[in-house]
């Protein structure tokens, strides 16, 4: 059995981590900033060609944060190998999942996007059945991020943060808390986000996303984007961090070719300066 | 409390419903009590509650993230070339002719992927782009129709293993492809100008060296691209689906077990299909 996350322990200081993703294009600005950056999250397996990524993986710790499946059905072998693989080769000291069903189970229809499942008992079942498994399989830790809907589904009967504090109560696993994403939640329900926070499982927290968030043309409404955080998502950051008890690093969730080093450093420096404060 | 399989074939209908346009407008136009292609009654009734501005919103949005991430991958020559010319790949997105697609797109088909092949032709050649362009961008759109199409998500699905006996034609995903440019020595002199702090007030040039590319696609859709020697595009030509691979290596010049080999690797990358297309392993 895996150790929890809360007491996975890289490095021998106990302080909070705050990192980003690893985005190659600035891979060369993100070492010359290395202070910035305790720990990098690795949304693709590094190309054979990059030259950055070994003085990337001496210098940093890195979290395993891959497309490796989804839990509403079992991982096959190809995947899990891929996944140990991985998480291997990085160190990773847990490895990050979603909550999330997005293609077909035939293949034949895909969003390639985060999109949840439907908030039901059976994939409440299916999802706590498939990460035991993911787990004792990969031999470490697993977090589970929350991810937003955009829209309601009337046989999406339970309430998201039940079925969330329903699944780590059953499997142990630990919470990765997407701050820009209970955001947008809570706009499109014109609710409170500190309020609706607290409706999650808090004690299960291990890692925190923040990020930058901008009124998308298509959506209408604020969506995910590789931008700085708001001085107000900065502060939910903050008030985040004191509600969780067990975090151990904050991310900046930026990873896309359209970010520019100038926001990737800038907004590091933000946030540990409004942590620090 | 609803059965397993019930859930699950209700997302599946519901990432349908996002995905293909024709079959949400489908569903929208039904009346109640009636089923299409396969959804029962009960889940056209929850994907018609649903229906509404929230879900017009959010699949035009997934469209455009759907296209936004293929083109950010295999368009990424065009987008360095667009330190010069001025014309990213992705402004396509935001065009009125990628608008009028949405109302037939299906994300992922291949007819979605020829149709936006073509606009990315129709914008990127220009006159005023260097020569070599054209082929470029042919290279990029071939990579993007050919990951296009159901996919299979399992490692349990192998290609059925080939032997001398056996024959073996080129897969419907693939393409065999000749171009004038040398591309491949291109690629990464165009992404170094591009990144360079200095940059060039021309792109750069290539030379001018025919060569013969496959474009391939796994069964779990990945593409590969593989540089044919003329031995190779021989042995290709000669799997015809009814020559053996036996005689496919004599009249490519190739060794019995080299070619036996490279048929393996071949229908394992998804470029040639054997008698027993894919089957599952276990």
């Amino acid at each position: 059995m895996s150790e929890s996350p809360h007491h996975a322990t890289p490095t021998a200081d106990d302080h909070l981590w705050v990192g980003a993703f690893y985005n190659p294009h600035l891979a060369r600005e993100t070492l010359d900033a290395a202070e910035l950056f305790d720990h990098l999250a690795m949304a693709d397996p590094p190309r054979a060609d990059d030259p950055y990524f070994e003085p990337t993986r001496e210098r940093f710790t890195l979290l395993l944060h891959d497309y490796l499946g989804q839990l509403s059905e079992p991982y096959d072998a190809h995947a899990i190998a891929r996944s140990r693989r991985l998480a291997e080769l990085y160190g990773s000291p847990w490895v990050a999942e979603h909550f999330q069903c997005l293609h077909t189970e035939d293949g034949r229809f895909n969003l390639d996007y985060v999109f949840p499942p439907l908030y039901t008992e059976a994939f409440l079942q299916r999802f706590i059945a498939n990460a035991r498994i993911l787990e004792w399989a990969i031999e470490r830790p697993l977090v589970m991020e929350n991810i937003p809907g955009f829209f309601n589904v009337s046989a999406s009967v339970i309430p998201e943060p039940i079925f969330l504090t329903r699944f780590f109560d059953a499997t142990g696993c630990g919470f990765l808390l997407d701050l820009p994403h209970i955001w947008i939640e809570a706009s499109l329900e014109a609710r409170d986000p500190a309020e609706f926070l607290l409706e999650f499982p808090l004690d299960r927290v291990v890692e925190i996303h923040t990020g930058g968030l901008v009124d998308d043309d298509d959506l209408h409404a604020p969506w995910i984007a590789p931008a700085p955080p708001s001085d107000e998502m900065l502060a939910f950051t903050r008030y985040a961090v004191a509600q969780c008890p067990g975090v151990r690093a904050v991310t900046f969730d930026a990873f896309s070719p359209t970010l520019t080093a100038a926001v990737l450093i800038g907004s590091m420096e933000r946030i540990r300066e409004r942590l620090a404060s | 409390m609803t059965n397993p399989g019930s859930d699950r074939a209700l997302q599946d209908a519901l990432i349908r419903f996002l995905a293909d346009a024709p079959f949400r407008a489908a569903i929208a136009d039904l009346s109640d009590g009636e089923s299409l292609d396969g959804v029962p009654t009960e889940h056209v009734a929850i994907l018609r509650a649903a229906y509404g501005e929230r879900v017009r919103r959010f699949s035009r949005f997934l469209a455009r993230q759907y296209y936004h991430a293929r083109l950010t991958h295999f368009h990424r020559y065009s987008r360095a070339l667009a330190c010069w010319t001025c014309r990213h790949p992705e402004a396509i997105l935001r065009s009125p002719a990628f608008d009028a697609l949405l109302p037939t797109l299906v994300l992922g088909s291949r007819e979605a992927a020829r149709d936006i092949a073509a606009l990315l032709e129709e914008y990127l050649v220009t006159s005023e782009a260097p020569p070599y362009t054209a082929e470029l961008v042919r290279y990029q759109n071939a990579q993007l129709v050919a990951e296009a199409g159901p996919r299979v998500w399992r490692s349990d699905w192998r290609h059925s293993p080939l032997d001398a006996a056996s024959t073996a034609t080129l897969a419907t995903h693939a393409m065999l492809m000749s171009f004038e440019w040398d591309l491949p020595a291109l690629f990464p002199v165009l992404l170094d100008a591009a990144r360079a702090p200095q940059r060039s007030p021309s792109p750069p040039a290539a030379t001018r060296a025919p060569l013969t590319l496959l474009v391939a696609r796994s069964p779990r859709g990945r593409v590969s691209v593989l540089r044919c020697s003329p031995a190779l595009t021989r042995l290709l030509a000669a799997l015809d689906g009814k020559a053996t691979v036996a005689t496919a290596a004599d009249a490519a010049g190739i060794a019995l077990s080299e070619a036996v080999a490279i048929v393996n690797e071949l229908a394992e990358a998804g470029a040639i299909y054997g008698p027993g297309g894919i089957v599952r392993t276990t």
